[in-house]
Formats: structure tokens, C-alpha cells, sequence
């Protein structure tokens, strides 16, 4: 009994000698958050020597049936495992079961009843939406029987042997849902219905059964699709065959193979002189066109014929109303793209204008950072209200006022949201990480680029992320409803900012603050050229960037990616001190002057000057001695000799160094944010001029702690007298209270106090305006 | 029984509105700031939204398109805003303080800015906010509100599971 009290005890002291002994260091290596270094992924960040990925390739016939708005699929899979592990069996995605009646994401939305709520409250609780995947068959090679179970989002094929490493395995399906309307049910496809006309546009997308990713990281990524966490995908080789009624202009992933058969030869000589149009692009099916075959419904149907190589996914878009336009595009070293855009007439005058432009652009920009684009083609299809990529085609917003004129916010709206999706070739259908687990290695990337692409399109793009200072007010205060941005994409609160904006943000303080461009800009382009083609995790994108650049960033992506903290430095106090000359004609005189001034300013000393007339000692003589006549302050020639003595021990340059005169400023600052962050200093001198200073975030790390809320002084020598001190000047950090940032302290406005100031009279859409 | 089946509907449409995010647009933020002005005596109100996000609320609540900042912006726009805040912010000292409404601002990047500001009150030494704003609308709305008067910036987030806080201030 005895025994095992003093067990338990020695217990006890041992875990609290272990909490004790957390590192909780902000500067601490990422060993424990990052996973150990393998032969499939190394150190360094890039693809180890055993890196492996699987394959699946698709050969499809789909149908779209107009009458019915009904999608019907047949075809053949082909799984290789190239992997070293035999599998027992096989995970099938079936995303369209999310809208499938009994779907768990209906069952998991948290809701409440609001008694304001209007008619769409009931539009949408009385639709009647019959989605999901209905199975006709599911085959083995041979066409026998193949065994399978659904779970949900997810289907399982049970194979009677496994799959040895280095086989394939193929299967067949066939398949049919009902096309869901987007404006009544939502989601990333579907189709768009125009009443007037009783005309579809459809935009299709996750039609097929698409294998899940095996790897190393995940085995099967068999999370299920809940309708946030996007898709995790292999690479693979597709042959589609879209039947469509004859009127329908198709745009696709993948090359068209059979183009001649389905335009008009006038239409045809116009693709064939696109190719070649480097400035503008050349409109192959016309508006004019588009209005004519949009007035009837044919009842013949044509198929077209696509096939495209190593992409993760395949989607398109189908309707009788696009407009079709195309232009080409140059890179270097590289085969020219066809830069494409389908819009049917309601996004006409803007669509016509800016969307190929857009697309081009985007090739530009983001093959400049990372790799030069791959595919023959990116197309940019306009489908209302959303924003959806997928393989070489993208669905985008931005439909302009029935009188043809748009507002700005329409239009920068528009070129904003074709950059970002075009932009999602690169990340993640090129660089293809997973979507389910972490959506920032997607969408912060790209938010990123996309910053860099509209800056390039026009000089102060009205950016909505990436600059540091627009994600201040996500980022302090309560941090209840934060998470981290490592955190599963599915878990996360505040999408937007979590996974699109702080992210951006972050890459863009590393690129013009923390590491500046030359060094950010190889070692991005550097993780692009490891990870294109395979499957990328963020370790990868970590490792990489530290790397290739040989700067620890491990305090920086502890910092912003795996905590709340914000950035918030104040500087708390400057004191000014100026160096002790020791010589007595310059220190005496200093000290005779600061002690006449204290003198002279009190108010009572100022008073009695005038009031007392005269004093006694003045009247009376006799009063007086030694001291009444003795001056402290005056020089005598033994301080002179104690100089002389004192400056014997100096060189000639520390000689000049005392006497110059030097202004030392020791400025405190603390960490009160939490965030470590690089101090940036602006100091205006008296004479007007200024002088930037930047001190690495690694003053902090000898700091209880690694910096949070601690202080941390350093010294200032300046030869010029300070007038004033800004931190952060050019709001480069995402210093959250800028109120605490000056010296002297200032106070700034409150927006309240601007937009009173200056009451913006607002004039909508000018455009209009001027029309009239 | 028969108000458990309209309950489900309720459920099935909130459900179905997680779809229809714009997949870019997935914000669901907003930002108010309360000062307190000691010259006017009065708190001043700014609050940040996404201007599409406002649009499709007051669209849904009231049936009317607001198409702020656009030339067919509704004429009533500005009443419709108050109507719509007034009906989901609410401050309360000893009694509800009363907004009136200052202006709006929109901006290209999406952001629309509200201020509005109370009449003349002493500096409260307590506040009570409500604020659900859009949270019926948007299942992850966060509303991210700042006291600025206190010696210490106060913050609270307001969401679907919570809809009225008391800040004290000192």
C-alpha cells in the first residue's frame, strides 16, 4: 500500500515536471507539427526517391438529355496501382449523392427558425429536388457481376483479389441523375434556367464516378464530400464523348477532336484564325449566331468528341446560347494556349470585352511564378452567380444590367473571379493537393497569385485579399469563431478569411517583407515545379520555401498558419539620450543650462521676480560669503586635466565618435498581438528627411516565450535629432491597432470620423449616367 | 404534429441555402465598430459588411433588389438598411439606445460600410449589443463587434449560437 502511494506520487511529480517543461517557444522548430521525412517525401520538400501516385483513366459516352435536364453516363474505368501496396479494394467518389434526399450534409446543418424569414424560406423548403446518382450497373472488365457498396458520397468496390502493386484494374458503369437547377437547389454545377425563352445553360461538373487518391499521406481519401471540403483527385487520361441536342455549342476539358464536324464552315475558318490572333480574340460563334439558334429547339442530336491527357477532373458547359470566342497565347518555351470564353448574350457588352482577356492574362502571370501552362487550352464560362474551376474550364459571375451598361463593382467583380478560377489549373489542378483535407493549399495559393494577376491587369486592381492591412479585422479580437489555417476544411469557421485571405496575406508579407521577392519568388517557383503533376502536402509547401531560400520560416508558418495570434507591435517608450563628452566646457554647460531652465520655469521662481522686488541678502550685503559668489558649473583647469588624462585613453576615431555628438534612442516595443513579426521603423529626422529600418523577427526570440506579450529594448545611434518614429509605415506586417505604432503618440480617426469629414456623394454606375 | 413538419421544411431550407454560396464570395463576415464621441456625447456605429451579402439578405427578408451602388439603385435603399439592421443590432444601456441612421459607403472590393450614431447619452458603463445580422441567412455569419471606449478594445463575436453579449467597460 505504502509502496504505491509513493508510486503514484513520484507520478505526479513527473507530469508536472513535464508541463513545466513545454516548450512553448514561438521560435521552436516545426518537428513535432511537421511529419518525419520519408523516401516518399524528404526533408528538403520535394518528391523523394520512392514518390509514387496512381493513375485512372476514363473512357466516356454521356448524354445530356435537354428535355428532361437529365444526365446520362456510361463508360469504363481503368485504376493503375502504382504504389507498393497490394489493395483489397477500391474507393469511388459519387459527389452528386450530396443532393440526394437522405444526404448527411441536409441531416448535419446546424438551423434555427426565424420569424422574419420571407418567400424563399419556403421556395427552398418546398422544392422537390430528386438528386444523387442512380446506378443501373456496375461491371467488372469481363461485364460480370462487380461487387460494391455505397456510403453515401462514397462508393467501395470490393475486389476478389487484390491489386497487386504495378496492375490495373478496370470497370464499367452506368449511370443517370437528374441536373440540378443552381438558382433553386445551389451548388458548384448544374445548370441555369432563362425563363423567357424556356433555354438551359448547363454547366456540368462531377458527373461521373471519379476514383478517390491512394497515397502515402492518407492511404484512401475517402473522407466524405460534405459540400465545403472540395475534391481530392488522380491524374489520368480521359476520351468523353458529350451527345447533346445538334443546336447545343459545347465547351470542354480536354481537345476537340472532331471539331470539323460540328461547325459551320464559316464558323471553322474563324477557330482556324483564332489560332493565330495574339491581341484580340476572334468570335467563332457569333452573337447574331447564338440569337438565331436560340429562338428554336432542334431535335437531332450531334456528339462531341474530347481528350485530354494527365488532367485530375473533366467538366464542361452546354448550352444553345453561347457565344464562342478564342485567342492565343505565346509563352515562353512552350506551346501557345487557346485562351477561350462561352457566354450566352446576357453577359454581353462585358463578356465580349474582358473574359478571354482575363483568361490570357492569368496564363501570363501565374506561368511567370510557377510553370509554364501545360493544356492547349483555358476556358472561362459564364454561368450566374458562381465561381467553379475545374480542369482547362471554369464557370464564372459577372452578368452586366439588361440596358447593357454594369456597374464597377460588376466588372472588377467579373475579371476578379475568371482570374481566380482560371488561376485553379495551377492550384490544384496542376499542383494537385487535396481539397477535402486542407483547402488553403488551393485557394490561399491561388488567392495569392490571383492579387499578383490583377495588379498586372491593371495598375490598383481593386483586390479584395492580399494586401496585408485587409485582413487586420479578421484577425484581432475574439477568437472564439477563428481557427487556424491549418485546420480540416470542413472544420473551419469563416472560410473566406481562413482559407483564401489569411493565407494570401501571409505569402504576400513573406514575399515583400520577410524574405523579399528574389528569394520568395524561386523558392514559390520552385515548390510549382516540384509539385506539378503530383500530389503535394503542406509539409511540402513548408519545407520547400525554407529550403530553397535558406531562411527559417518555422517561427513564421507556427505563427500564422497553426495559431490565432495576431500581429499587433507597439513601440511603449523612447527614451533620447545623447553620449557623456567628459569634456567639461561641453557637459557643464549642458548641465548649467537644463538646471537655469528647470529654474526659470517653475511657476513660482517666474512669479517671484516680479513680486519680490528685492531680497534681503541684496539689500543687506554682510549676508553674503563663499558661495553666494561660487558658480558649479564653471570650468576649471582641473576638470580640464581630468579631460585631457580621460581622452589620452581613446583612439583618434573614438575620439571623433564623442565628439560628434550622437543622438541614442532606446525604444521599447512589446509584442502585444502574440504574432512575431519583423520590426519596420520609419524615423523622420528634424531636418524633414526620413530613414526606413527593418529588424528581423528574430529580436524576439530571446524573449520569455519567443515574444508573446514581451518586450523587448534596443538602441538607436542616429547623428540627426529624431522628430518622430512610425512602426510599420507602410502597413506591410497586418499591425492590427496602428494607435499604438507612433511616436509621439497619435491618435488616428476613427472611419466614422473620415466618412463624416468628407460624406462621399456616391454616383452609381457613371456608365448609365452618362447615357442618359 | 403539424408544427414539427413545418420545422423539417425549415431544416430542408436552410440546408439547400448552404449550396447556393457564391464559392468565391465565402465571407460571411461583418465588422462594427462602437466609439464613443466624448465632444458629441454620442457612440458612433461603422459596420462592415459584404454589400452582396446585405443585398441577398434584404432581398430574401423583403423582396426588394437593392443594387447598391449601381444606377438602378433602389430609391429606398437607405431605409431598407436601417429597417434591416435596426431589426437585428440593437444596443441597450438602462434602455434601448436609439440609432439614427449617418450614411453608407460602398466600395469596389465588395465592402459596404453603415454608420450610424446614437443622440446624446452619458459614456455607458455597460452596453448590451444583439446582433444577428444576416446570421439567418448565412449559417457561418460572424458577427465581429468592437467596443473602442474602454481602456482595453472589447471584442465579442456574434453567430448563430450567439445573439446578445453585455460588455462591461471600464
Amino acid at each position: 500500500m505504502k509502496k504505491l502511494l509513493i508510486l503514484s506520487l513520484a507520478l505526479v511529480g513527473a507530469y508536472s515536471l513535464n508541463a513545466q517543461e513545454y516548450n512553448k517557444n514561438k521560435f521552436r522548430q516545426l518537428k513535432q507539427e511537421l511529419p518525419t521525412p520519408n523516401v516518399y517525401r524528404t526533408a528538403s520538400g520535394a518528391p523523394g526517391h520512392e514518390y509514387y501516385q496512381q493513375k485512372a483513366d476514363y473512357e466516356l459516352d454521356i448524354t445530356l438529355d435537354d428535355k428532361n435536364q437529365k444526365l446520362f453516363g456510361e463508360g469504363t474505368v481503368t485504376y493503375f496501382n502504382n504504389s507498393p501496396d497490394k489493395l483489397e479494394y477500391l474507393w469511388v467518389q459519387l459527389d452528386q449523392n450530396v443532393r440526394a434526399k437522405d444526404s448527411d450534409t441536409k441531416k448535419i446543418s446546424i438551423s434555427s427558425v426565424s420569424k422574419g424569414a420571407g418567400s424563399w424560406f419556403l421556395n427552398g423548403a418546398l422544392s422537390d429536388f430528386e438528386g444523387g446518382f442512380n446506378i443501373d450497373y456496375l461491371q467488372n472488365a469481363e461485364g460480370g457481376e462487380q461487387s460494391y457498396i455505397i456510403n453515401k458520397t462514397m462508393l467501395r468496390i470490393n475486389l476478389d483479389t487484390p491489386l497487386e502493386p504495378g496492375k490495373s484494374f478496370q470497370f464499367k458503369m452506368k449511370w443517370n441523375y437528374n441536373i440540378n437547377d443552381r438558382d433553386k437547389v445551389g451548388g458548384r454545377s448544374g445548370m441555369e434556367y432563362f425563363e423567357d425563352e424556356d433555354n438551359y445553360l448547363y454547366t456540368i461538373a462531377q458527373f461521373y464516378p471519379r476514383m478517390c487518391v491512394y497515397n502515402d499521406v492518407e492511404g484512401w481519401q475517402n473522407k466524405q464530400f460534405l459540400g465545403r471540403g472540395e475534391f481530392a483527385l488522380v491524374f489520368g487520361d480521359y476520351k468523353v464523348n458529350i451527345t447533346t441536342p445538334s443546336d447545343h455549342v459545347v465547351g470542354s476539358t480536354g481537345d476537340l477532336t472532331n471539331v470539323k464536324d460540328l461547325l459551320t464552315s464559316a464558323q471553322y475558318n474563324r477557330w482556324e484564325k483564332s489560332k493565330s490572333s495574339y491581341d484580340n480574340p476572334v468570335v467563332i460563334v457569333t452573337q447574331k449566331e447564338a440569337e438565331k439558334t436560340e429562338k428554336k429547339k432542334a431535335t437531332s442530336t450531334k456528339t462531341w468528341k474530347f481528350d485530354a491527357k494527365n488532367v485530375r477532373d473533366f467538366a464542361f458547359a452546354s448550352s444553345r446560347k453561347f457565344i464562342w470566342d478564342a485567342m492565343a497565347v505565346k509563352q515562353e518555351g512552350a506551346p501557345d494556349v487557346m485562351a477561350m470564353s462561352y457566354y450566352p448574350k446576357e453577359g454581353n457588352p462585358l463578356w465580349e470585352k474582358y473574359s478571354t482577356k482575363a483568361v490570357a492574362q492569368t496564363l501570363r502571370t501565374y506561368s511567370k511564378y510557377t510553370i509554364a501552362y501545360p493544356y492547349p487550352k483555358a476556358i472561362s464560362v459564364h454561368s450566374k452567380s458562381i465561381g467553379m474551376e475545374y480542369p482547362m474550364i471554369c464557370f464564372n459571375f459577372g452578368r452586366p444590367e439588361k440596358d447593357g451598361t454594369y456597374s464597377e463593382r460588376t466588372k472588377y467583380g467579373m475579371i476578379g473571379v475568371i482570374i481566380h478560377e482560371v488561376g485553379h489549373n495551377y492550384f490544384p489542378m496542376i499542383i494537385n493537393s487535396d481539397e477535402r483535407q486542407w483547402t488553403w493549399m488551393d485557394e490561399g495559393l491561388n488567392t495569392f497569385l490571383q492579387y499578383l494577376t490583377e495588379q498586372e491587369f491593371e495598375r490598383g486592381f481593386p483586390s479584395r485579399r492580399g494586401p496585408a492591412y485587409k485582413i487586420i479585422d479578421y484577425m484581432k479580437g475574439d477568437k472564439s469563431r477563428i481557427s487556424p489555417i491549418m485546420t480540416n476544411s470542413e472544420s473551419i469557421f469563416q472560410f473566406g478569411n481562413n482559407a483564401y485571405g489569411k493565407p494570401a496575406t501571409a505569402l504576400n508579407i513573406l514575399r515583400e517583407t520577410v524574405m523579399g521577392r528574389e528569394l520568395f519568388d524561386y523558392s514559390f517557383k520552385m515548390y510549382a515545379q516540384r509539385w506539378a503533376f503530383k500530389h503535394p502536402t503542406p509539409a511540402d509547401f513548408f519545407r520547400t520555401m525554407e529550403d530553397a531560400s535558406g531562411v527559417d520560416l518555422d517561427w513564421f508558418w507556427r505563427g500564422w498558419f497553426y495559431t490565432t495570434d495576431y500581429v499587433d507591435i507597439s513601440i511603449d517608450e523612447v527614451k533620447w539620450l545623447q553620449i557623456d563628452t567628459k569634456n567639461p566646457d561641453v557637459e557643464k554647460a549642458i548641465l548649467k543650462k537644463s538646471k537655469t531652465d528647470e529654474d526659470e520655469s517653475f511657476i513660482g521662481n517666474q512669479r517671484n521676480l516680479t513680486e519680490i522686488e528685492t531680497t534681503y541678502n541684496e539689500r543687506d550685503k554682510s549676508l553674503n560669503d563663499f558661495y553666494i559668489s561660487y558658480d558649479e558649473f564653471k570650468v576649471t583647469a582641473a576638470d580640464k586635466a581630468q579631460y585631457k588624462r580621460f581622452m589620452e585613453g581613446y583612439s583618434d576615431k573614438q575620439k571623433d565618435a564623442i565628439k560628434a555628438n550622437y543622438n541614442f534612442y532606446e525604444i521599447t516595443f512589446t509584442n502585444v498581438g502574440g504574432l512575431v513579426m519583423p520590426i519596420i521603423l520609419e524615423f523622420e529626422y528634424k531636418d524633414g528627411t526620413k530613414e526606413k529600418v527593418q529588424i528581423p523577427a528574430e529580436i524576439w526570440k530571446m524573449t520569455s516565450e519567443g515574444g508573446a506579450n514581451q518586450s523587448v529594448t534596443k538602441v538607436f545611434i542616429k547623428k540627426k535629432e529624431v522628430a518622430n518614429i512610425v512602426l510599420d509605415p507602410n502597413l506591410e506586417t497586418a499591425d492590427c491597432d496602428l494607435n499604438n505604432n507612433y511616436w509621439p503618440n497619435r491618435v488616428l480617426p476613427t472611419r466614422f470620423k473620415l466618412y463624416q469629414d468628407k460624406k462621399k456623394s456616391s454616383a452609381p454606375n457613371p456608365m448609365q449616367k452618362a447615357k442618359k | 404534429m403539424k408544427k414539427s413538419t413545418l420545422f423539417a421544411f425549415l431544416i430542408i431550407a436552410v440546408s439547400l441555402l448552404c449550396f447556393s454560396n457564391k464559392i468565391v464570395h465565402e465571407y460571411y463576415i461583418s465588422i462594427t465598430s462602437i466609439d464613443y464621441n466624448v465632444e458629441s456625447k454620442s457612440l458612433e456605429i461603422t459596420q462592415q459588411f459584404i454589400a452582396h451579402d446585405v443585398e441577398e439578405a434584404i432581398l430574401k427578408e423583403y423582396d426588394i433588389d437593392l443594387h447598391l451602388s449601381e444606377a438602378n439603385e433602389h430609391p429606398e435603399a437607405d431605409n431598407y438598411l436601417i429597417k434591416y439592421v435596426n431589426s437585428r443590432f440593437k444596443l441597450t444601456t438602462d434602455k434601448e439606445i436609439k440609432l439614427t441612421w449617418v450614411g453608407k459607403e460602398v466600395n469596389l472590393d465588395e465592402t459596404l460600410y453603415l454608420y450610424f450614431q446614437s443622440n446624446e447619452i452619458e459614456k455607458p458603463t455597460s452596453l448590451s449589443v444583439v446582433n444577428t445580422c444576416l446570421t439567418e441567412v448565412f449559417q457561418a455569419q460572424s458577427n465581429i463587434t468592437h467596443v473602442n471606449f474602454a481602456t482595453k478594445q472589447l471584442t465579442q463575436s456574434f453567430h448563430q449560437q450567439k445573439k446578445t453579449h453585455t460588455f462591461i467597460i471600464k
